[in-house]
C-alpha cells in the first residue's frame, strides 16, 4: 500500500482494495509516497517502489483468477508479471485475451 | 479482526453458554488452489512469482517452491546452497517472532513496542540474502557465486544477539537456554524487566498459563511417498483443505517444532500445550535459531559437491520446510518441462482445522462475560497464528451448544 497521510502512530495508505488506516509503529512514521507491505492492518516492511508494485500486479492477477476471469489472458499478465524489462504496476486485470 | 481481501479469512465462531465456549466453528475462506495458476508456466517463472503472491513468508515459500521444482526437473543442489535456504528461512521466523513479540504482547501489556531489534534483522536479513543470492532468486539454476565473508555478517549478529539478550532474555540468550523447568521459568519472568518477562509473568498471574491446552497430536515426519499418495490421490483438495496424519488432525508449530526441548517438556507437564506453553515455545527458537544462525553464518562448513533432492517419481516434487507458523509442503508435478500440477499445503490448515488444535483450545473455555471471552480467544488465536486475519463472532445460546452468531 502507499503511503497518503502519516499521522502519529498510524498512516492512511491506498491500496488494491481501496484505503486504510495501517499500523506504522514497527517501521516508523513514513513520508507520503512510500510503499509498505500491510499485513491484517500492520505495516511489515517499506519496500521499494518497484517491488511493491510487482506485489500489487501479482495479486491483481490472483484477484483476476479468483473472481472466475474466464476472458482474461492468463499468460499474456503472467508474462507482463515475469518480464523485468516491462514497468511494474501496469498489470491490467480488465485487459482480456484474444 | 481483519478484512478479507484476495487471500481470504478465517471465521471463527464460538457458541457460549453459561459462562463456557460448549461449540466451536472454523471456516476459512482461502483459495487453496491459488497454485494452479502455475499449470503451464515455466519452473523458473513460478519461483519469481510465488513469493510475491504470499509475500509475508515469501522466503520459505521461495524456498519449498525451489526445492519441489529442482527435485521434480531431477536437478542436484549443493549442501551449501541448501544451507543458505536454511539460514534465510531462520532469519525470516526470527523477524516473525519478533513482530508477535514487539506487536502482540506489547500490546497485550499496554507497552510501546521498540522496532530496533527488527530493524537491525530486516537489514541484516536482506544484505545476507543480497550476498548469498545475488539474483535475487532462491532457485538453484539461478545461483552464482557467493560474495560474502562470515566476518562481516558475524558483526551484526553480535550487534542483534545483544539486543535481544537485552529486550528479550535479560541476560546472555545461552545462560536463558539452561532454564529447564517452569519454576525457574516463573522465577526469570518475575523479575519483569523484560517484555517477555512482563508478558510470561502476566499470562501466569492472571491464571491464564494452561489456557486453551488441549489434546492433540505434534505432526511427525512426513514421508514424501505418503505425502505424495496423499496429494495426488482424488482426496488431495480435501487433504489441503483439512489435513489429518495418522487419521487426525495434528499441530505444527514452534511448540511442536521444540517439544522435546527439556524446559517445555516441564511446562507441558505441567500446563498441556496452553498458553504459558506456546510463550515459552517462540522465545526457545528465538534464542535456539540465533544461535543456529551465528553457527551457520561463522562456520557455513557445508560441501559445495551436488545431491539430489528424494525422489517419489518422474516429473514430481515435494519439498517440506520448517517456516514460521510450522511446516510447509510443496508439490510439483512437470510434464514436457511445464508444471502440469501445483500444491501447496500451509501449516495454517494444520492449525486452523476445523478440529484442530485452535478448535480443542477454544472448545470448553470459561469467560465471565462476552468482552472477557473475546480477550481469551484472541490470545489463543494469536498465539497459535494464522497467516490470514479472522473474524470471530460469538453466539450467546442459552438452549443448546451450537455456535451462533451475535
Amino acid at each position: 500500500m502507499e503511503v497518503i497521510e502519516q499521522r502519529a502512530f498510524t498512516a492512511l495508505c491506498r491500496g488494491r482494495d481501496g484505503e486504510k488506516v495501517v499500523d506504522t509503529t514497527l517501521i516508523g512514521p513514513q513520508p507520503a509516497g512510500t510503499w509498505i507491505l500491510n499485513f491484517l492492518g500492520s505495516a511489515r516492511e517499506v519496500l521499494a517502489p518497484v517491488e511493491a508494485k510487482r506485489i500489487a500486479d501479482a495479486l491483481a492477477l490472483v484477484a483476476a483468477l479468483h473472481d472466475g476471469r474466464s476472458d482474461l489472458d492468463i499468460d499474456a499478465a503472467f508474462a507482463d508479471l515475469l518480464d523485468p524489462s516491462r514497468p511494474p504496476g501496469g498489470f491490467d486485470p480488465k485487459r482480456t485475451g484474444g | 479482526m481483519a478484512e478479507a481481501g484476495v487471500e481470504g479469512r478465517l471465521l471463527i465462531d464460538l457458541g457460549w453458554r453459561r459462562g463456557r465456549v460448549t461449540g466451536v466453528s472454523v471456516h476459512s475462506t482461502r483459495p487453496l488452489n491459488m497454485p494452479r495458476m502455475f499449470c503451464g508456466k515455466k519452473p523458473a517463472e513460478v519461483t519469481v512469482a510465488l513469493p510475491l503472491i504470499y509475500s509475508v513468508c515469501g522466503v520459505a515459500q521461495g524456498c519449498a517452491a525451489a526445492e519441489a521444482l529442482e527435485q521434480a526437473l531431477g536437478m542436484p543442489v549443493s549442501p551449501a546452497v541448501r544451507h543458505r535456504r536454511r539460514l534465510l528461512i531462520a532469519f525470516e521466523t526470527l523477524k516473525e517472532h519478533l513482530w508477535q513479540i514487539e506487536l502482540k504482547w506489547t500490546r497485550f501489556l499496554d507497552r510501546a513496542p521498540d522496532r530496533r531489534g527488527i530493524t537491525q534483522l530486516f537489514s541484516l536479513m536482506q544484505d545476507f540474502r543480497a550476498a548469498h543470492f545475488p539474483a535475487g532468486r532462491l532457485f538453484a539454476a539461478e545461483d552464482s557465486n557467493v560474495q560474502a565473508t562470515p566476518v562481516q555478517f558475524a558483526d551484526r549478529l553480535d550487534d542483534l544477539e545483544r539486543y535481544l539478550d537485552s529486550r528479550i532474555f535479560s541476560q546472555p540468550r545461552q545462560s536463558w537456554l539452561e532454564i529447564c523447568d517452569w519454576q525457574s521459568l516463573s522465577k526469570w519472568s518475575r523479575r519483569c524487566a523484560t517484555v517477555a518477562q512482563q508478558m510470561l509473568f502476566q499470562v501466569e498471574n492472571r491464571g491464564q498459563a494452561g489456557l486453551g491446552r488441549t489434546r492433540i497430536a505434534a505432526l511427525g515426519a512426513l514421508d514424501v511417498k505418503y505425502l505424495n499418495r496423499r496429494l495426488a490421490g482424488a482426496g488431495a483438495d480435501r487433504f489441503i483443505a483439512q489435513p489429518d496424519w495418522q487419521d487426525a488432525p495434528a499441530e505444527t508449530s514452534a511448540f511442536t517444532r521444540h517439544c522435546d526441548h527439556p524446559l517445555l517438556l516441564s511446562l507441558a507437564k505441567e500446563w498441556g500445550n496452553g498458553l504459558l506453553t506456546r510463550a515459552a515455545a517462540r522465545l526457545v527458537e528465538l534464542a535456539l535459531l540465533t544461535d543456529e544462525l551465528r553457527n551457520g553464518i561463522v562456520d557455513p562448513g557445508t560441501s559445495d559437491s551436488l545431491e539430489s533432492g528424494p525422489c517419489v517419481g518422474p516429473g514430481i516434487g515435494i519439498s517440506q520446510v520448517e517456516a514460521a507458523r510450522g511446516r510447509l509442503v510443496h508439490r510439483a508435478e512437470l510434464a514436457a518441462g511445464r508444471v502440469a500440477n501445483y500444491q501447496i499445503l500451509a501449516p495454517t490448515e494444520w492449525n486452523f482445522h476445523p478440529k484442530g488444535v485452535l478448535a480443542g483450545s477454544l472448545l470448553g473455555l470459561a469467560a465471565g462475560n462476552t468482552a472477557d471471552l473475546q480477550q481469551r480467544a484472541e490470545l489463543l488465536i494469536n498465539a497459535i497464528d494464522p497467516c490470514v486475519g479472522y473474524q470471530l463472532r460469538i453466539g450467546v445460546s442459552e438452549s443448546n451448544g451450537e455456535p451462533g452468531r451475535e
